[in-house]
């Protein structure tokens, strides 16, 4: 008996594999070119302010520049210069002092005006704008606000100290005095930027973690010590790695402030670069220098970069 | 290791809100006290000042004979489980435990302070969990690390702020028993904050029910819900919304409840319901205060089934009555009920509640001559259940 045609239809032919008629995918879809069009602004600006001075920069490291002109290659010679250099050594010692002490500084005071303006009363809603005033003000300003106070001749510091008979102390003309005051102008500054920072950070305790630990009868320092503290962990590093970076790369306090002097003592690497550059016209060791910070900087962005996503997956 | 917790005209503003106004309540050596509200009605406010967490604007609160006021958390000698826990998110479960012992001022031997934390872990279920950090637990294992940290410094009072409400909601129950046993095995003075009336009335020695910042009823479970004081309370509590008529009592020709034009029989029962009759009222009626009874009965009144829902072995039949008032009571799901069926109902005397339409407090019944002994309402109720059984 003959089976239906239907009933052999598996049987005889084993079921094809299936293939879809091959179409050419677009290279990009519409919203793809949207996406690349919102974005298109930005990298145009980075590539044309930040990429290329970057390889131009790195470009003349590797030249002797006379006046912007390359008249020899030098290969790495630039760097061994700039690094055997006693003038960029001396810097890179006064910048290792500054960023430490201003950082000290910095956060101490930060901390403090964090923790003692945390509650939303209006007088520290009005301190913490108040605070803040140092910091959005232009640094060129303060740095020579801070010039006239501690100026000897008219400046606020030597008439304070005047009736004690400290009247003719030279602040910015002794090299350790200098120092304090350039680490003084960083604080000045840059408290409220560590405030905001640590605020930040001390809003996102739970503040029932504080009742309980009340109850448990914890003292106020106990439970600063280990409930605050522990949990600003994150955020007290992340402000480290942040002010660090500002307080390597600052030039402004110091060219206005004491100019690198007296004798070098306050010339940060900041100053030390735009001495090579634009003072010396060496530009290849200028550049060759701007490159080594800018690898150190690198390193920094990264410990921020990994801070950041570790407070993200701590976060509470 | 108990004590007794005072309030003296306690009094407690929030700017020009007030908060809690003239607090005045006391909690017996050992018992066990719900603090029972909506949310903003003082309840949290309360356990808040008497943590010393808030500060009181009037009044004195003890802690045994000692006035707490100016006292700081620190010295109160209490423990708290806080309604998200509170756990240290960067200590282990150990040390979560460990806190309390290592945080007040007296230095401990480690030694002792690992036997104390062996036994609180081991009667909280808890010895596999020490070196876990609490993200890595389930809410109910927080739960009892956030109670294991309060128990652990057997404090004389412990306060607990709404501890199960992000449970879910089995676990809730099985915690309610569990914080019960643990409360006869400690014996401590327990204040217990909730917004949850079933928790209260399941866990309780006493019940204090707050609304707007006042204390409005502080009694056992069972006369909070048997005898609520005033309109609030009897609506607060109950798992359904009590329904209220205004109407009034009426005896001619029968008892019954007069409403909108509607005469709502009332079954013979051992109450004295005749002694208010005329008076203008406000009648509060729970699930338990209307019955379906046979159409000849002698107190009856029909009603129209408009829908029904089943809840466990009962079922809740909705009934509306010639008028459009719409009961609601409950009857054996075994009852062949369904929508737009006509039956017959009457209310309860025992179960029914009388508040003054003025004032909302309840109004107390003259008590009946020469009956042998007030039967408790609710046993009333379950005593007439096989006769409502017969009616099917």
């Amino acid at each position: 008996m003959a089976l239906p045609e239907t009933a052999d239809y598996w049987g005889s032919r084993p079921p094809q594999p299936l293939v879809m008629p091959r179409r050419r995918r677009p290279l990009l879809s519409a919203d793809e070119i949207r996406a690349y069009g919102f974005v298109a602004p930005l990298v145009v600006l980075e590539i044309l302010f930040v990429v290329t001075p970057l390889v131009i920069g790195f470009y003349y490291s590797l030249h002797r520049v006379d006046y912007f002109e390359l008249t020899s290659f030098r290969g790495f010679d630039n760097y061994w210069r700039v690094l055997t250099s006693p003038m960029v050594l001396a810097s890179l010692a006064a910048t290792a002092i500054f960023a430490i002490g201003a950082l000290i500084l910095t956060l101490s005071v930060g901390l403090s005006l964090a923790l003692y303006l945390e509650q939303d009363t209006r007088w520290n809603i009005f301190a913490r704008a108040a605070a803040l005033v140092p910091y959005v003000i232009s640094m060129l300003v303060g740095s020579l606000l801070l010039r006239w106070i501690f100026s000897t001749d008219s400046g606020l510091v030597a008439a304070a100290l005047g009736p004690f008979g400290l009247g003719d102390t030279t602040i910015l003309a002794d090299p350790t005095a200098a120092m304090g005051a350039l680490i003084f102008n960083a604080g000045w500054r840059d408290s409220a930027f560590a405030m905001i920072l640590l605020l930040a950070g001390l809003k996102s305790i739970p503040p029932q973690l504080h009742a309980a630990a009340r109850v448990d009868g914890a003292s106020a320092w106990y439970r600063f010590r280990h409930v605050t503290l522990p949990l600003m962990r994150i955020p007290i590093l992340i402000a480290v790695v942040r002010l660090l970076i500002h307080f390597v790369n600052v030039l402004t306090f110091a060219l206005v402030l004491t100019g690198g002097g007296p004798n070098g003592a306050t010339q940060t690497m900041g100053l030390a670069m735009y001495r090579l550059g634009f003072l010396d016209a060496r530009i290849g060791e200028a550049n060759a220098l701007a490159i080594l910070v800018f690898l150190f900087n690198i390193v920094l962005i990264a410990i921020n970069v990994v801070l950041f996503s570790e407070r993200r997956r701590a976060a509470p | 290791m108990t004590t007794s917790v005072q309030f003296r005209g306690v009094t407690k503003r929030f700017g020009s809100a007030e908060a809690l106004s003239a607090l005045d309540l006391k909690v017996e050596p050992g018992e066990f006290v719900s603090l029972l509200g909506p949310s903003g009605s003082g309840k949290s406010t309360t356990l808040g000042l008497l943590a010393g967490l808030i500060e009181a604007d009037e009044g004195e609160i003890l802690i045994g004979d000692r006035i707490v006021n100016d006292i700081g958390p620190e010295g109160r000698d209490i423990a708290m489980v806080f309604q998200n826990y509170a756990l240290y998110p960067h200590m282990t479960v150990f040390e979560n435990l460990a806190f309390p012992l290592r945080a007040r001022g007296r230095r401990r031997p480690e030694s002792e302070i690992e036997s104390r934390i062996a036994a609180v872990a081991h009667a909280l279920g808890l010895p596999d969990l020490l070196h876990r950090y609490p993200r890595e637990l389930s809410g109910g294992q927080q739960q009892r690390v956030a109670l294991g940290r309060a128990m652990i410094r057997e404090p004389k009072v412990f306060l607990l702020d709404e501890p199960l409400s992000n449970l879910d909601a089995r676990l809730r129950i099985r915690m309610r028993h569990d914080i019960k046993a643990l409360h006869a095995a400690i014996g401590s003075t327990i204040i217990y904050v909730t917004h949850d009336q079933a928790e209260a009335l399941s866990m309780s020695s006493r019940i204090a029910i707050f609304d707007k910042g006042k204390l409005q009823q502080y009694a056992s479970p069972f006369e909070i819900y048997n005898r609520p004081a005033n309109i609030f309370v009897a609506n607060f509590v109950g798992e359904r919304e009590t329904l209220f008529l205004d109407g009034a009592i009426a005896t001619d020709p029968a008892l019954c409840f007069r409403c909108r034009d509607e005469a709502l029989a009332i079954r013979p029962g051992a109450t004295n319901l005749g002694a208010v009759a005329g008076r203008p009222l406000k009648l509060g009626l729970r699930t338990e205060a209307v019955e379906l009874v046979p159409a000849d009965a002698p107190a009856a009144f029909p009603v129209t089934v408009s829908q029904i829902e089943l809840a466990g072995p009962d079922i809740i039949v909705y009934a509306t009555t010639g008028t459009g008032i719409e009961l609601c009571c409950r009857v054996p799901a075994n009852r062949p009920i369904a929508r737009g069926d006509r039956l017959h109902a009457a209310l309860v005397p025992e179960a029914l509640h009388l508040f003054d339409p003025e004032t909302g407090a309840a109004i107390a019944l003259p008590a009946l001559e020469n009956s042998q002994g007030r039967r408790e309402p609710a046993a009333a109720a379950f005593a007439y259940k096989d006769a409502v059984q017969r009616t099917a």
